[in-house]
């Protein structure tokens, strides 16, 4: 921790350095005391549980279902609903109060090597299909970016307030060794405008307080994730995953790429989106990529699922605080793969799944695994148009629904492989792909690196899905 | 013998040009409304005794029948209404309860009548059912928590047991004894016709019937008639009959009257006794006596079955549900206060229990809070009337539902609501072999066939509208349900929103 300590001096606030370096010196007791609970998104509903039986006229508000207005639109923001963001929007529309209507773009980059390159190639794609977003939203999610840290959780943080910043702060201390900390980077960009306070952490679990909390550390790093997103006003944790960040904005994607000086990362993919709502000016926290941990969603579509997503995955102690469909499909991505267990192709099996009458023409063994998989997950199918790019740790997947109802092509040129909402956004990078091909609904294309095949997920590779 | 104060409810209508003395009327009914008049020629009619059941006007040849409602009426009253002062007159007179069948007619609110569903436009593709896949299977039963793999990875794909429907629609408990050998018989052809159960009721399985156990739900009630162990394993689940929606809280009684020869093996009760159900199971006192008999029916089948239980919604349901989502049952059933019945006091029926819409929403979302929606399926029932009414349970949050009025209806029921006189003229209600006999179990069963296939047309139309081409997507869907005219507590506590917001 002291050796950590000394890497904290550059671009760190000198009060946070300070309470940092205080700590170290707290003795043990008075420390254990200070840290003694773990975040639990489920509290409330844990004591609720315990409650005595009540009437169906008396709900306390807590209890009262939350149904405001949501736009099951893939692309679509909305706006947090239980945290409105002080002093914005005050007199336009608020995200999610009104139905958004939207198309997108998409795009994914991997090289399978490894070979790290910038994010000025994702720009050069997504920029192709300018006229597939309005300038409500573009985002990036880059993966091998932070080599240097890759140890570390790198928490990107957007910031309404000085006060929601000291809330947050508070917190993360409280919860983690805060490593590094540092505004991000950014370039004026005259289209790009209103942005909140952006900030960067390098974070590991507290040893102690990790221990306590008897849970692994991406669950601990999770639900410190989520209880930020959904207790902070003003606070919005949109990337917390190892070695990868999401940068994203209100704008056409390619300013949000110039905004964020993508020029200057180097990973060895990248995903990018860009967002077509209508009526209300955008919330930077609603622009994709939407990640937890490692993973990162970007979408293209509108799922007519949603609340029957929701309503399930928010059992499991998540709390869709953006109320948009994107936002529960990496929330589902994150519990079928991470705490189900579950390959990323059996979630594809459980997301965009086979149709009854296609599982009952498969081999024995697999009808049974298809059959066990979409009933034991019912509630997790998504229906309606979608497409989208899943980014995670050393792979990329990209998945159409089940009738393919949104546009999505691949293509491959030795370690590079791309995916795209059009042909055009692959070509303008790479004009003469080995092969290109459109992927069949329902059927994922599963990308990893070479140096993790035959890896814990046990991908069939190069490339699935053909 | 005092006066009567009665006043038939009804007039027979009888155009005397049309009518041709054929005197299919007087032998058609029960109730012996209709007789031939020697000294005129002419039939005539007792109109005290008629039930508009519409059985002679569905038989006249000549199309001369009519039924209509008296106009003759008491001094008006918004109070003292005139049914009202009869059931104290009918009271006065008997000293006795007064007895009803089928839902409540009072004029309560029906919710699925007061929500609206969502469609697709521009955003979203609408799918054409008949051009794409439209899945409207499900699947009953505990769902696994937690995925477990074998030494070699695999997924080890054994579950709790679970109900297979094609369609999300089950026939709902009728006992042999409350409806007939062929009405049963038509309800059993046509569930194993659709993919889909049908429930025996508590009146035990008749031995004909075995041969339909794969779609056959067995039910356990507090009277325990018919059950042993050949009955629990004849069917493909067992339902705990805790209550039902039409008489919360009270029990039942067939009187020996119906208990003929088979009825009374089928019950396992003596010829003519009264087979009488107590209000309790008298095993179960709370809920860990409900869980025993739960796990004594599982041991009793060797875990092959799923177990259901089967509730009133009462105003505490979702602690209730709660509860019974934690004791080892695989599906809950609850029944509406609309819910039918053979024979009910009107006072119960009428004013005990709440509407189904209501107890489904809270119920989902009580075992949404508390985690545990996956330990259990949740089939809802009481007065699911069309596939609108369907699609609607679904989207609050139902698996499935149950439906038995409907059944009866398409069997040629006219909801006269006089089975408890067991006279009935269809041959549904009653155990007379003379009346029996007029229900032709396969021109029934295909009646039920051709209603339950109509419903899934129309769910899949208004599926595709939505865009969703799974029943699971529309499952708790409620962001695809609007309120219209309900105020602010019951949009709160059906989960939904005003229509235009």
């Amino acid at each position: 921790m002291l050796a950590y300590s000394n890497c904290i001096l550059h671009g760190a606030d000198a009060k946070i350095m300070l309470l940092t370096l205080l700590l170290l010196y707290v003795p043990l007791s008075t420390y254990l005391q200070k840290h003694l609970t773990i975040p639990s998104p489920r509290d409330k509903q844990m004591h609720f549980r315990y409650d005595k039986a009540y009437s169906i006229g008396q709900r306390r508000p807590s209890e009262v279902p939350r149904m405001r207005e949501v736009s099951v639109m893939g692309a679509f923001f909305s706006y947090p609903r239980r945290r409105p963001m002080n002093g914005y929007h005050q007199k336009t529309p608020l995200e999610g109060e009104v139905r958004i209507p939207s198309g997108c773009a998409i795009s994914g980059i991997i090289s399978r090597s490894g070979n790290r390159f910038s994010g000025r190639e994702a720009i050069s794609s997504i920029a192709v299909m300018h006229d597939r977003s309005n300038g409500l939203g573009g985002g990036f999610a880059g993966y091998g970016i932070y080599p240097e840290y890759a140890d570390f959780y790198a928490l990107h943080v957007f910031y309404y307030s000085s006060e929601a910043k000291r809330s947050c702060e508070e917190f993360l201390e409280e919860h983690f060794d805060l490593i590094n900390l540092s505004k991000i980077p950014t370039t004026k960009q005259h289209a790009i405008t209103d942005e909140p306070l952006i900030w960067r952490y390098f974070v590991t679990p507290l040893p102690t307080k990790l221990a306590s909390s008897q849970l692994d550390e991406k669950e601990y790093t999770s639900r410190c994730v989520i209880k930020v997103n959904k207790e902070i006003d003003g606070a919005y944790v949109f990337s917390s995953g190892k070695n990868m960040g999401v940068f994203k904005a209100v704008g056409y994607p390619e300013d949000v790429g110039e905004f964020y000086r993508l020029d200057d990362y180097e990973g060895y993919s990248w995903t990018v989106h860009g967002r077509y709502p209508t009526n209300t000016p955008g919330w930077w926290g609603g622009a994709h990529p939407f990640s937890l941990l490692d993973y990162s969603v970007v979408h293209n579509g509108e799922i007519s699922s949603y609340d029957a997503n929701r309503r399930f995955i928010e059992m499991f102690g998540y709390a869709c605080t953006l109320m948009t469909d994107t936002e529960v499909i990496t929330y589902m991505i994150d519990y079928l793969n991470r705490k189900q267990g579950l390959s990323f192709e059996e979630v594809a099996h459980v997301i965009a799944a086979p149709f009854w009458s296609t599982i009952e023409g498969k081999s024995q063994e697999e009808r049974e695994v298809y059959t066990y998989l979409r009933n034991t997950f019912a509630s997790m199918l998504i229906t309606g148009p979608f497409s989208i790019i899943l980014g995670f740790s050393g792979g990329l997947m990209a998945l159409n629904d089940r009738l393919k109802l949104r546009s999505l092509v691949a293509a491959e040129k030795d370690d590079r492989v791309y995916l795209a909402s059009e042909e055009a956004a692959i070509r303008v990078i790479c004009p003469e792909p080995d092969r290109l091909w459109y992927p069949s609904g329902g059927k994922p294309v599963i990308v990893t690196l070479d140096s993790q095949q035959g890896g814990q997920d046990g991908h069939q590779l190069p490339v699935s899905g053909l | 013998m005092g006066i009567n104060y009665l006043y038939p409810d009804f007039e027979v209508i009888r155009n005397q040009d049309r009518c041709i003395t054929c005197r299919v009327c007087e032998r058609q009914c029960a109730n012996e409304v209709h007789s031939f008049d020697e000294a005129t020629g002419r039939m005539k009619a007792d109109e005290s005794k008629c039930v508009n059941c519409h059985r002679c006007v569905s038989l006249c040849p000549t199309h001369a029948l009519k039924i209509v409602r008296t106009d003759h009426i008491f001094k008006e009253n918004a109070n003292w209404k005139g049914e009202v002062i009869q059931d104290i007159y009918r009271q006065a007179e008997s000293g006795g309860v007064l007895l009803a069948s089928m839902g409540t007619p009072k004029d309560y609110p029906v919710y699925w009548d007061k929500m609206l569903v969502n469609a697709s436009q521009v955003t979203n593709p609408s799918i054409d059912p008949l051009r794409e896949p439209m899945e409207t299977r499900t699947y009953l039963g505990q769902k696994a928590s937690a995925v477990t793999r074998d030494t070699n990875g695999r997924i080890i794909t054994k579950t709790a047991p679970q109900l297979k429907l094609e369609i999300p629609i089950m026939f709902s408990a009728m006992s042999y004894g409350s409806i007939s050998y062929n009405a049963h018989k038509s309800l059993a052809l046509a569930a194993q016709k659709l993919g889909i159960y049908y429930n025996t009721g508590e009146g035990g399985l008749h031995e004909d019937f075995y041969q339909y156990g794969k779609n056959t739900i067995v039910q356990v009630a507090s009277g325990r008639f018919g059950v042993h162990p050949g009955y629990l394993n004849a069917g493909a689940a067992i339902e705990i009959k805790m209550g039902q929606g039409a008489k919360p809280g009270i029990g039942g009684h067939l009187p020996g009257s119906k208990i003929g020869e088979d009825i009374s093996k089928t019950r396992m009760i003596p010829l003519h006794s009264d087979a009488i159900s107590p209000a309790p199971h008298h095993d179960i006192y709370s809920i860990e006596d409900l869980r025993q008999l739960v796990f004594a029916l599982k041991e009793a089948t060797a875990y092959t079955k799923p177990v259901i239980v089967k509730v009133a919604a009462v105003h505490n349901i979702s602690a209730i549900a709660s509860g019974i989502a934690r004791s080892g049952a695989d599906i809950i059933a609850i029944d509406g206060f609309r819910g039918g019945t053979g024979a009910a006091p009107a006072r119960t029926r009428d004013n005990v229990g709440i509407p189904i819409e209501l107890a489904l929403a809270s119920v989902d979302e009580r075992l949404r809070q508390e985690g545990i929606r996956g330990n259990v399926s949740l089939v809802v029932g009481g007065s699911i009337r069309s596939s609108s009414d369907v699609l609607k349970a679904v989207a609050l949050g139902a698996d499935a539902v149950y439906v038995a009025t409907s059944a009866l209806i398409a069997l040629g029921c006219h909801l006269c609501r006089t089975c408890h006189s067991g006279k009935c003229n269809w041959g549904i209600a009653t155990q007379n072999p003379e009346l029996v006999k007029r229900l032709n179990p396969e021109i029934g069963s295909e009646r039920l066939v051709n209603l339950i296939t109509a419903w899934n047309h129309e769910l899949k139309e208004m599926m595709g509208g939505m865009g969703i081409n799974s029943i699971e997507a529309l499952r708790g869907n409620r962001l695809m349900l609007r309120g219209i005219g309900l105020n602010e507590t019951e949009l709160q506590i059906l989960g939904i929103k005003h229509a235009g917001a």
